[in-house]
């Protein structure tokens, strides 16, 4: 169970949750994504918003790249190609192959997934090229709320400031973008603001500026405010 | 921050055109259908009867009702489930007919109705295993005991006749040599083979088997295309119990036991996972004859049936194994 209030993500930032493992911070995005269980009392561009499933969520142009690439993310069975249009599929006769054909190709380029061909399996790539993929899914979508459930787990060196810098792309077209990650230096590098999760509560919210490492890892691993 | 990464050019691992390389990949892809054009270059040469319209013609009639059963089964196996109750539903549906035109309703209107109580028994059998998460093998297992059951009590146990001819004419009847079952069987792996790769239901049901998981989570109504799966699945079994019935002029209750192995191993054989997400209508297909032509390569060359189902049980191993020695090789 955990409890967060007072919580908010703007447009045009990226906002980090920050915590020890099982502090909440896959729930949080699983509950704003409507795949968990949640009492929800959020608002969205001033609507209210209570996603009951993924789908009513990915309607409201939210997209979720969760925690667990392999399991969750990526279908390692099926193409890149349909690993990127999964989330555009409506309604109706015809795939989004025919209807979209351009969209997919425009956005592995722009964010410089590198592959063969469409046509090759999701499992073949790297471990970056297959988040960027799981990221592209919801670009084709449109998608303009993104919550990443720490998008560079497992990924190496190079693989982390490439991703990154796609997001601080992402986030500077206009995005609301959320990311959790157990990796503080990340978090102070990239995110405009941080959320200190501990125990399913939000204990401290810091704004990146002039700020010690040491004040937000107390708060991390204690879950008490330092007083200076 | 914004460190322009260096872009790498892929390494290129193997060549990807040249004939050979070509040839090579069709070869993996298609090599079901190579051992079936094989197995029948082989039936022509020690069989003089076996390449004549008339034998085609009644292997084609004889495959058909298995090869209806087989395209619902790939449905739902693509979905990484299975369902064991199709020749229950198959049996029951034939017999719910038999009863309903005897009782003077009309033919068609209880045609509809026991293809309906197919998609009915699918729909709630995979729907059970998909909203509860109880595995389709166990539900579907009830299904198989439960309905086989239903269709002996319905029948008391013995056949019921009285059959019009206007459905006798389709289970047996022939349009230009073909049989009226082939042509509705083919037109039914088509319009599968449509539905599985141009729409976004085919694109979901893939999906779904593939990562069930990652689907649901791309907005992908999982439990809802399971369900649907199993629906298209049973509305197909008890179709061809339907055709069944009018082959043999009486409903049977002791109709199609066993079916649900020969349409898995139909399935299977084609190529299609048992996990899910990989396969299609084609492979199902191309196995489904290929099983006829090995039964009837025997038949006439006068071997018992105790032979056949040693033979059809050798040729399916080693079908399976080339299957995946091929895809092994593929896959590198």
């Amino acid at each position: 169970m955990i409890d967060i209030r007072n919580v908010s993500i703007p447009r045009g930032r990226i906002t980090g949750f920050i915590g020890l493992g099982g502090a909440g911070r896959s729930t949080l995005l699983s509950a704003l994504f409507g795949s968990e269980r949640a009492l929800r009392e959020v608002s969205l561009d001033g609507q209210p918003y209570d996603p009951h499933s993924p789908r009513q969520a990915i309607a409201r142009r939210v997209g979720l790249v969760p925690e667990d690439r392999k399991i969750q993310g990526l279908m390692v069975g099926r193409s890149i190609w349909h690993n990127m249009i999964i989330a555009f599929n409506k309604k109706g006769f015809g795939t989004a192959k025919q209807r979209s054909f351009s969209k997919p190709k425009e956005i592995a380029s722009a964010l410089g997934v590198r592959f063969h061909d469409f046509s090759q399996l999701g499992g073949q790539l790297s471990g970056g090229n297959q988040q960027k993929v799981v990221l592209s899914k919801w670009l084709v979508n449109e998608s303009n709320v993104l919550l990443l459930d720490e998008p560079t787990r497992g990924l190496d060196v190079g693989a982390k400031v490439e991703l990154f810098n796609e997001v601080h792309k992402i986030a500077d077209s206009g995005a609301a973008v959320a990311v959790t990650s157990s990796e503080l230096p990340e978090v102070m590098m990239h995110c405009d603001t941080i959320y200190v999760l501990y125990e399913g509560q939000v204990k401290e919210f810091f704004v990146t500026q002039g700020l010690s490492a040491e004040d937000i890892l107390h708060v991390v691993i204690t879950g008490e405010v330092r007083n200076a | 921050m914004n460190t322009p990464i260096v872009t790498q050019q892929p390494i290129e691992a193997r060549a990807t055109t040249g004939l050979m390389v070509v040839a090579k990949r069709y070869l993996v892809k298609y090599n079901l259908l190579l051992i079936f054009v094989l197995l029948c270059v082989v039936g022509s040469i020690v069989s003089p009867n076996f390449a004549t319209t008339a034998n085609i013609s009644n292997v084609l009639q004889q495959t058909s009702l298995v090869g209806i059963v087989s395209i619902g089964m790939t449905f739902v196996i693509l979905t990484g489930n299975i369902d064991l109750s199709v020749g229950s539903v198959a049996a029951f549906a034939g017999m719910i007919i038999a009863i309903f035109v005897n009782d003077g309703m009309n033919l068609w209107l209880s045609v509809l109705l026991g293809i309906l109580c197919g998609v009915i028994s699918g729909a709630v059998l995979g729907g059970l295993s998909a909203f509860l998460t109880v595995p389709s093998f166990m539900t579907t297992l009830a299904g198989l005991v439960g309905i086989r059951g239903a269709t002996y009590l319905l029948s008391d146990g013995v056949p019921v006749s009285g059959i019009p001819a206007v459905l006798t004419n389709i289970g047996t009847g022939r349009v230009g040599g073909i049989p009226d079952v082939g042509i509705i069987f083919i037109s039914i792996a088509l319009l599968a083979a449509i539905a599985l790769r141009f729409t976004v239901f085919g694109e979901h049901l893939y999906a779904t088997g593939s990562n069930e998981v990652a689907a649901r989570l791309s907005g992908v109504n999982t439990k809802l295309i399971v369900a649907s799966a199993f629906a298209i699945c049973g509305a197909l079994a008890a179709l061809a119990g339907v055709l069944l019935t009018a082959r043999l002029t009486v409903g049977q209750p002791t109709a199609y036991v066993g079916l649900e192995l020969d349409a898995i191993a139909a399935v299977v054989l084609g190529g299609t996972s048992l996990f899910g997400g990989r396969g299609g209508v084609f492979g199902t297909v191309i196995a489904v004859f290929m099983l006829a032509v090995i039964r009837n390569v025997f038949n006439l060359m006068g071997l018992g049936s105790f032979y056949q189902m040693v033979i059809t049980g050798v040729v399916l191993i080693i079908a399976l194994v080339l299957n995946r020695i091929a895809e092994n090789r593929g896959k590198r």
